[in-house]
């Protein structure tokens, strides 16, 4: 029989696990923004509902067409890459060189058309979508790890490797990177700003569809389902310093375990906030968040 | 001509100020057009959407009747996502620049930031659908509801489960993060269930896992779970809770939750969870009230399932019908409010119980609940109307 110590280490250990699983999804999604905004410096707000596009997507083609889960996951990640390239071509390659403002606010502006696209082609209904692996959570000794979370750990660490080998070993991740560190540099050795731009945008809208698909079985899918996930991911991308993808990673994972951390402990009158006030605190510390070096630049 | 420019420019000012300024609006042009403010986005929309057409689905079958004492019904609707500061907006806009007969069948308790405007402008908010128990005490002059605050409705689950659950029990609470929540654990803890709770874990709306407060329940031992919610988030919780190794912890929530898609949300764990609600399933043909109101969506709606929140909105239109048909003359607000104050015992073939008001009882259902138990893909009353005062 488990003794009291035993259950509440056990029921700690829990708490870290949901933490991670959960920082883990916020991190994904941050990791879609610092990749877009480390090529393009935009700031993407229209990404939660660019995501959102892509489990409808999957729902179409895995519930109402009978496909499998990985074919409903590639199907919707293509999606989220033409979303991205379409977001890419129409809204910001116009305005490309324009101030920070007024891309930011183009995003918003195409968030709010995205949402509107979405609930004319399915409404406002909420859809379910299956999970992954079928099956109870995996019980190690009393502490549960959900398969669908475990699914997004496995894919996050499988996208980093291959974001790392695609960005140093391929051209177009080598132009990237070199649109990242120097802008104005690259240019003069002849890349296209408007083919880094759409590499970004569509590599970005595959990650955020993936997420959104990911999340689906979660969260059921529904207009601006992706809110919630976003606005922690946005978070995570902050604390990251918004120019790494590890720094996302991270950032996501902290902000994970003190979300839990603060809802199991603290007072319910500030634990909605203490996250928030707990990135903020590290913010005041470090402005340019954990990852980034340097002073922090103003860019609204 | 000095006299004239300035008669004009009176005129003019008088004009503009009865144009602008809410008042006592009368029913013009033999059409009464009502205001709703509802969430037609967002996460709720599926809810906000099934009392719009309530709403939708009544006025055209009174309209095809020929409506109510010459009077047919229109309807404004606007969308508030939910959120307050809209919501607060669209009721300003329906009464300030479109200046509707009355409010009617808004959803969500976050009515209550636009109650002082309402209060002065004098226009009747009928039948909100929300919990909130500022829309009862004080009771706002022209403000009517069928649905009682949380409190209330917690604490008659609480009395009903208190006196028909036997053994050892140990309830977690799941409650809104938010004064309604604190009004919902309050209830829950004054009913004869209360003093089998030994844990309260509270969740925001924008909450994506309820992982860490299920932790905490299961830590504390519980049996039963309480949850205050819509139909989406009590099917999410119950399905994360039975993956946590929560298998035979036993489920109950409130009236959002009692919807027929909860069934589809919730799959195979719906069966066996209990709800309590203000009113008859909306999907129990054996309720005269409700087979009406099914033939109504057949012919107007069809292919349409409608939920609770197009029921709320379908049987307060009747009870707005019977107020109209008791008017003599011209239907002013006044009237209305009058009429409204005066019914007693309105029938609605069972889907509320007798409904009645009165000078300082706008609560027409004096508090009463129905027990729900899901079945089989149906919700399914146990016994008749409990609690109320």
């Amino acid at each position: 029989m488990n003794s009291k110590a035993d259950l509440a280490v056990t029921d700690f250990l829990q708490l870290i696990v949901s933490g991670i699983q959960s920082g883990i999804g916020y991190a994904l999604v941050g990791l879609a923004l610092v990749l877009i905004f480390q090529t393009t410096r935009v700031l993407n707000f229209a990404q939660g509902t660019m995501s959102s596009v892509s489990g409808f997507v999957a729902y179409e083609v895995i519930v109402l067409h009978g496909y499998s889960w990985a074919v409903g996951a590639l199907v919707a990640c293509i999606a989220g890459g033409l979303v991205g390239a379409a977001v890419e071509r129409v809204a910001m390659r116009p305005i490309l060189g324009a101030s920070s403002l007024s891309l930011v606010i183009a995003t918003v502006a195409v968030d709010s058309i995205i949402q509107n696209a979405i609930q004319l082609k399915w409404g406002a209904d909420i859809v379910t979508l299956p999970p992954p692996l079928v099956g109870n959570d995996f019980n190690l000794s009393g502490i549960y790890i959900s398969r669908t979370y475990l699914v997004i750990g496995v894919v996050t660490v499988l996208l980093l490797v291959a974001l790392a080998l695609m960005l140093k070993r391929t051209l177009i991740g080598l132009a990237m990177q070199a649109f990242a560190d120097d802008q104005f540099a690259a240019e003069l050795q002849g890349i296209s700003p408007r083919t880094v731009s759409r590499a970004a945008w569509v590599l970005g809208g595959a990650i955020g569809g993936l997420t959104g698909v990911l999340f689906g079985p979660i969260l059921y899918i529904q207009l601006g389902y992706m809110s919630p996930v976003f606005i922690y991911g946005f978070t995570a991308a902050v604390v990251g310093g918004f120019v790494s993808q590890q720094g996302a990673i991270v950032g996501g994972l902290l902000l994970g375990i003190v979300e839990v951390m603060a809802i199991r402990y603290a007072p319910s009158a500030v634990s909605s906030m203490l996250p928030l006030l707990v990135i903020s605190a590290i913010l005041l510390i470090r402005p340019s968040g954990l990852f980034a070096s340097g002073a922090a630049r103003r860019v609204v | 001509m000095g006299s004239y420019y300035k008669f004009a420019a009176v005129a003019s000012a008088v004009a503009i100020l009865a144009l602008v300024t809410p008042g006592s609006a009368k029913a013009a042009d033999k059409t009464i057009t009502f205001g709703m403010s509802a969430p037609l986005t967002g996460g709720v929309a599926t809810q906000g959407i099934d009392a719009l057409k309530g709403s939708q689905v009544f006025i055209k079958y009174l309209n095809d009747k020929g409506g109510v004492n010459g009077y047919k019904w229109d309807l404004i609707a606007q969308d508030d996502a939910l959120d307050p500061q809209k919501t607060l907006a669209n009721i300003q806009y329906l009464i300030s620049q479109k200046n509707v007969f009355a409010l009617w069948g808004s959803f969500g308790s976050q009515q209550v930031v636009a109650l002082p405007f309402i209060a002065r402008s004098k226009t009747p908010f009928l039948f909100v659908y929300g919990i909130n128990a500022a829309f009862h005490n004080p009771v706002p002059p022209t403000t009517f509801m069928i649905i009682p605050p949380a409190f209330d409705e917690e604490k008659a689950m609480s009395d009903f489960l208190g006196n028909h659950l036997t053994g050892d029990r140990v309830f977690g609470l799941l409650p809104l993060n938010n004064s309604t929540g604190e009004e919902f654990t309050s209830g829950f803890k004054a009913g004869a269930a209360g003093k089998w709770v030994k844990s309260v874990q509270p969740f925001e709306t924008t909450t994506t896992t309820w992982q860490t407060q299920l932790v905490a329940l299961r830590a504390a031992g519980v049996t039963d779970v309480m949850i205050h919610g819509a139909d989406a988030w009590t099917a999410k919780i119950i399905g994360e809770a039975k993956r946590l190794g929560m298998q035979n912890v036993k489920f109950y929530a409130n009236t959002s939750t009692a919807t027929p898609k909860f069934f589809q949300l919730a799959g195979e764990n719906a069966q066996g969870t209990m709800a309590v609600t203000f009113s008859s399933p909306p999907d129990d043909e054996s309720v005269p009230g409700v087979a009406k109101f099914l033939a109504a969506f057949a012919k107007y709606e069809p292919g349409y399932n409608p939920g609770t929140a197009a029921l709320h909105n379908w049987v307060t239109g009747l009870i707005i019908e019977e107020a109209m048909k008791n008017i003599s003359g011209e239907i002013t607000q006044e009237k209305l409010v009058d009429a409204l104050e005066r019914m007693k015992d309105f029938g609605s073939g069972d889907i509320l119980p007798p409904v009645s008001f009165s000078k300082d009882k706008h609560l027409g259902t004096a508090g009463k609940v129905r027990v729900l138990e899901a079945r089989d893909g149906r919700w399914k009353a146990i016994g008749g109307w409990v609690g109320g005062k």
